[in-house]
């Protein structure tokens, strides 16, 4: 198969009309490669969910073009439908009085699993998620997160070649997250293409082979997962407490101190270091000769380091935004 | 082509139980069906005593009434509660045609409206020992299918206008008395103003009930049941076109809350 999973052209998006008029999407073009897993980030209202109805043909868009495996989502619906799975999550979109195996078998008819697959998918799609023992309960006495895991197993059930995920973990208990990662990574090993977008960089961070920060509507970045990684400008970061006269600069290292602390005559200090090769153990180790150092502690730079970083340069860039003086 | 129709029975078949199953749970469904019936039956067939053919004239009218308020408040409500749930979007956007999915659904909640007014009419019938005649099972046969087919259509159309309007349950309400009182069942429509006299007339549950009314005085007229099948028709096209026009609109505008 050739060309990618998703095309996306110039795709702009308004809601309402006049004084009450919200451009939700701005001129947004990307691709998706087939097998890969785009992630998807920006702050609440930038539009990431818009986007991704877009693409489960239940928006229209109002300018641009967007393509899933080659098939317009504006004219070739059921194309479209038929090779896309959606997870939009939250607490409702089932039938609460019927049972969790109900729903899903009525929702993979309409997805258009066929009469005699449909047994069989159901219950793999149930245990896939870890419902096989709850499926028979009505869906009104689920907590939040056996909620969620229908909502994936829904997703899932008609086999799709495209997944939307849009905040997929929200409501999940850390092992069930880290099941949901699992099945996602499973699910690209076996050629699905995926678009996720989450608030939880460990979402991104472990799965997301490219990423794309959307903000107020426009790309922002798109780039691959290591890149963005690189693009905070710093490759980990040290911690170090000691006691006596705070340090300031740490010239060997070539950092400078950020967030000091003092308490008790104990200070801590947090150091970003811009690379981290073959030589910069010793460099720290000189960097500390002749300090009391109680403790020293080195983390590779996290997601959310990169992303406060990026949005941090975004709004400094916003012309109309509000910053502090 | 078989396949095909196998698969369209089968999505129908699959929204039909998927409703019955949903209104097990819902109290409206016995208050309209089950207590509506038997407190009209019991309050008209206690106030004087009938003769066997007005009596299937008055368990005509009842039935057909609280036929009425079935559609209303079961078959027309279907998407508008399927957008209180959420599940909306699914129902209107899947692999198959909105209004196939409607059908199933509006279907189900009609068989299952029927056959509860039926079963709590037999039953006030038994208790209060009224004698009914049934002069031509068949043909009553034939109209009570009419009604089955008529309660879907009316149902889907209703499902759409309480959708688009947005206000549902508001005019769910409002819609209920005016048929009491204008829909020609309770209150024969020559009783009416000369000028409200077409509104019955839009009512195909009103020309099942003349088709009865001839029935039970002997006579076989298929005309007012031809009507009714021709409204149930009318019924069916509108609803077809006015869930496209929403399910289009509502993509093109985000307003149909299709999430
Ligand atoms: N149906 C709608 N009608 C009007 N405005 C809408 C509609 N849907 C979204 N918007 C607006 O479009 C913008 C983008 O919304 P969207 O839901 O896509 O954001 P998001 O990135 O998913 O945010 P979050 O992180 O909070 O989920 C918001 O300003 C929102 O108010
Ligand atoms: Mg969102």
């Amino acid at each position: 198969m050739s060309g990618p999973a998703v095309e996306v052209t110039g795709v702009g998006r308004v809601f309402g009309r006049g004084r009450d008029q919200v451009v939700a999407l701005r001129d947004v073009t990307f691709q998706v490669a087939e097998g890969q897993i785009l992630g998807i980030l920006g702050s609440n209202g930038a539009g990431k969910t818009t986007l991704t109805k877009i693409l489960a043909t239940l928006l229209e868009p109002s300018t641009g073009t967007a393509r899933v495996f080659g098939h317009d989502v504006r004219r070739e619906l059921r194309a479209v439908r038929r090779l896309t799975g959606v997870v939009f999550g939250g607490d409702r979109g089932f039938y609460g009085a019927l049972s969790g195996r109900e729903n899903l078998r009525y929702f993979a008819m309409l997805a258009g699993v066929g009469r005699r697959a449909i047994r069989a998918k159901v219950d793999d799609a149930l245990a896939d998620v870890g419902l096989a023992e709850a499926a028979r309960r009505p869906v009104e006495t689920y907590s939040k997160g056996m909620r969620q895991r229908l909502h994936i197993a829904l997703g899932l059930v008609a086999e799709p070649r495209l997944l939307l995920l849009d905040e997929p973990t929200v409501g999940l208990d850390p092992v069930e997250a880290e099941r949901l990662r699992g099945t996602v990574a499973r699910l690209r090993s076996t050629g699905v293409s995926i678009l996720l977008t989450s608030h939880y960089l460990l979402d991104i961070e472990r799965l997301a082979d490219r990423v794309l920060i959307l903000s107020r509507g426009t790309v922002t970045m798109d780039t691959t997962a290591g890149e963005f990684a690189r693009s905070a400008g710093f490759a980990a970061t040290v911690t170090v407490r000691g006691r006596g006269p705070t340090p300031q600069r740490f010239d060997a290292l070539g950092a400078t101190a950020e967030d000091v602390e003092e308490q008790g005559g104990v200070w801590t200090v947090r150091l970003r270091v811009p690379e981290w090769g073959g030589g910069t153990f010793e460099r720290l180790s000189a960097a500390l000769a002749g300090l009391e150092v109680l403790a020293v502690d080195v983390a590779p730079v996290r997601l959310e380091d990169v992303y406060a970083t990026v949005m941090g340069r975004l709004s400094a860039d916003e012309p109309t935004g509000t910053r502090a003086p | 082509m078989t396949d095909r129709l196998l698969t369209a029975a089968w999505v129908v078949w699959t929204a039909l139980r998927a409703e019955q199953r949903g209104m097990r749970t819902r109290p409206t469904v016995v208050v309209v069906s089950v207590v509506q019936p038997v407190a009209l039956l019991a309050v008209v067939a206690g106030t004087r005593s009938l003769t066997p053919d007005r009596t299937s004239v008055v368990v005509s009218a009842v039935v057909l009434t609280a036929m009425w308020s079935a559609t209303v408040w079961t078959a027309g409500g279907v998407l508008r509660r399927e957008r209180s749930y959420g599940t909306l979007a699914r129902s209107v956007t899947s692999q198959f045609s909105p209004s196939l999915v409607l059908f199933g659904r509006s279907l189900g909640a009609t068989l299952y409206s029927v056959a509860c007014i039926l079963a709590s009419s037999a039953a006030v019938i038994v208790l209060l020992r009224l004698r009914v005649a049934v002069p031509h099972p068949l043909w009553l046969l034939a109209a009570l299918l009419v009604v089955l087919a008529s309660g879907t259509a009316l149902g889907m159309l209703l499902s759409c206008l309480f959708l688009v309007t947005r206000h549902g349950l508001a005019w769910s309400s409002a819609l209920i008395y005016p048929v009491f009182i204008l829909g020609g069942l309770l209150i024969p429509p020559d009783a009416l103003p000369e000028w409200l006299r077409w509104v019955p007339a839009l009512l195909s549950l009103h020309w099942v009930h003349e088709f009865v009314v001839g029935l039970s005085s002997g006579a076989v007229r298929a005309t007012p049941l031809a009507v009714a099948v021709a409204l149930t028709m009318a019924y069916l096209v509108a609803a077809v076109g006015c869930l496209r026009a929403a399910v289009d609109a509502g993509r093109r505008r985000g307003t149909l809350e299709l999430v």
